[in-house]
C-alpha cells in the first residue's frame, strides 16, 4: 500500500507538470491525490501492525536483539515509519491544498521518496533475514552497503546531528516570529506617488 | 522433546523424540549470535521415508546443507519413525567428522539447540519449541542454558545496543526535524523588509 502511495503522489507530482488532453491521464492525476493518502493511511497501519507481529511471533525480543541484520532492519523500518508518518500529517493538516504551495509538494514528495526508498531497503534486509537473496543486493553490494554489519554512528556525531537538527527548528521558529511581526515585504514598498 | 545419545568408538549415536509430525533438529557448538556458526543435524518422515541432513548456521538465524555450502553430509547412517503425534530419529556420525561445517565432539560440556517444528519444511520457524542446554556426551548429564547462546558481541558491557540505539534516535530526529525546519522557514517574499 505504501508502493501504491508513492506511486500515487508521482503520479499526483508529474501531473503538475505534464497536462495532456487524454481523458485517462487526467483522470489517473486526478484520483492519484486521495489515493496516496488513504493508501499511506493504509499502509501505515499495515507496517504498524507488522512490526508488532514480527516483534512479538518470530524470534524472541532478546534473541530479535542479538543480530545485526534485525537489527539493521528495525532501524531502517523506523526511519521509513517516520517518513510516512510525516507524509500523512501534513497531508492531514493542510489537505489537499498542498498541492497549490510549491514548498508543501516538494516536502509531500520527498517524504514519499524517503519513505519508499527506505521501505525497499527495510524489505531488501527482511530478504537477508530470511536467507534468500535480494534484487537490490548487487546495487548496495557496488554501492558498498553491508547489511550484514550493523550500522551505527559515533555518539558524538548522533549528538552533533540531533543538536543541530533542533537548532536549525528553533531558528526556523525565531525567523518565522520576526517575519510575522513585520509587515510582509510587498506591504513595506513605497507606493506609487505619480498617479 | 527428548535427546539421547551413545558413544562408540569414533562415532556418536543420537536419537531425537519430540511430539510433532514436522522437523526435528539438533545443533551443537554455536559461535553466536544466536545459530551462527552452530553443526546441525535436522531431519523429518515423510510417508515412510527419513529424509535427515547435515545442515550448518552460516548466519545467526538461518542455516543451509552442508554439500551446498561446499562441504560434506556426514550422516554415517539413519532410521527413523513417525505416527500421528509423534516422531523419532536415530543416526551415526563420526565424533570428529573433518567437514570445515561440522564441530568435533570431545570430551567436556558443549552448547546444544533443540528444535521442533509443525511442518516438514525447514524454513518454518520453531517457534518456542525449542530449548538450550549444556551437554558432555562423554560424562552424560544435560543442563538448562537459558534460551539461547549468549553471543559473544554482547556479552561485554552494553554491547552495540547503545550506540545502535542511539543511531536509530539520530536518524528518527533528523528527518523530523529538517522537514519541520524546512516547512517552519518562512519564504523569501514574507521576510522583513531590508534597510
Amino acid at each position: 500500500m505504501l508502493t501504491l502511495a508513492f506511486g500515487s503522489t508521482m503520479i499526483r507530482l508529474v501531473g503538475g507538470w505534464v497536462t495532456a488532453e487524454n481523458a485517462l491521464w487526467r483522470g489517473l492525476v486526478r484520483l492519484a491525490e486521495p489515493t496516496a493518502y488513504l493508501a499511506a493511511i493504509g499502509g501505515l497501519l499495515a507496517l504498524a501492525a507488522s512490526i508488532m507481529s514480527g516483534l512479538a511471533t518470530t524470534w524472541p525480543l532478546e534473541v530479535l536483539l542479538t543480530s545485526s541484520v534485525v537489527l539493521n532492519k528495525i532501524a531502517i523500518t523506523a526511519f521509513s515509519a517516520t517518513f510516512w508518518t510525516l507524509f500523512v500529517a501534513i497531508r492531514s493538516i493542510y489537505g489537499a491544498r498542498l498541492w497549490n504551495r510549491a514548498r508543501l509538494r516538494g516536502a509531500y514528495a520527498a517524504l514519499a521518496a524517503g519513505g519508499f526508498v527506505s521501505l525497499m531497503l527495510a524489505g531488501s534486509t527482511g530478504g537477508h533475514l530470511a536467507g534468500k537473496r535480494s534484487m537490490l543486493e548487487g546495487v548496495l553490494h557496488l554501492l558498498g552497503v553491508n547489511t550484514h554489519l550493523l550500522f551505527t554512528i559515533p555518539a558524538p556525531v548522533a549528538y552533533i546531528a540531533m543538536s543541530s537538527v533542533v537548532l536549525l527548528v528553533v531558528l526556523a521558529l525565531i525567523r518565522r516570529a520576526l517575519c510575522s511581526k513585520s509587515p510582509p515585504r510587498a506591504a513595506a514598498v513605497r507606493p506609487d506617488m505619480s498617479s | 522433546m527428548e535427546l539421547h545419545w551413545t558413544i562408540e568408538g569414533d562415532s556418536i549415536y543420537l536419537g531425537l523424540s519430540a511430539p510433532t509430525t514436522g522437523w526435528l533438529a539438533i545443533g551443537w557448538d554455536p559461535s553466536g549470535p544466536i545459530m551462527e556458526g552452530e553443526d546441525i543435524l535436522i531431519g523429518y518422515i515423510r510417508g515412510r521415508e527419513l529424509f535427515l541432513q547435515d545442515y550448518y548456521a552460516n548466519r545467526s538465524v538461518t542455516h543451509a546443507n552442508d554439500v551446498s555450502l561446499g562441504g560434506r553430509d556426514d550422516v554415517l547412517e539413519a532410521s527413523g519413525t513417525e505416527d500421528q503425534s509423534s516422531t523419532t530419529i536415530e543416526f551415526r556420525r563420526g565424533l570428529d567428522t573433518g567437514d570445515r561445517f561440522d564441530r568435533p565432539i570431545t570430551p567436556g560440556a558443549h552448547t546444544v539447540q533443540l528444535a521442533y517444528a509443525p511442518t516438514d519444511d525447514f524454513v518454518t520457524y520453531h517457534g518456542e519449541k525449542r530449548t538450550v542446554v549444556r551437554i558432555d556426551f562423554f560424562a552424560g548429564g544435560a543442563q538448562e542454558a537459558g534460551l539461547f547462546a549468549r553471543p559473544r558481541a554482547l556479552g561485554t558491557g552494553n554491547g552495540p545496543l547503545k550506540p545502535w540505539g542511539l543511531t536509530v534516535a539520530a536518524g528518527v530526529v533528523v528527518i523530523i526535524g529538517v522537514t519541520t525546519a524546512y516547512l517552519l522557514w518562512p519564504q523569501r517574499d514574507r521576510l522583513p523588509p531590508q534597510r
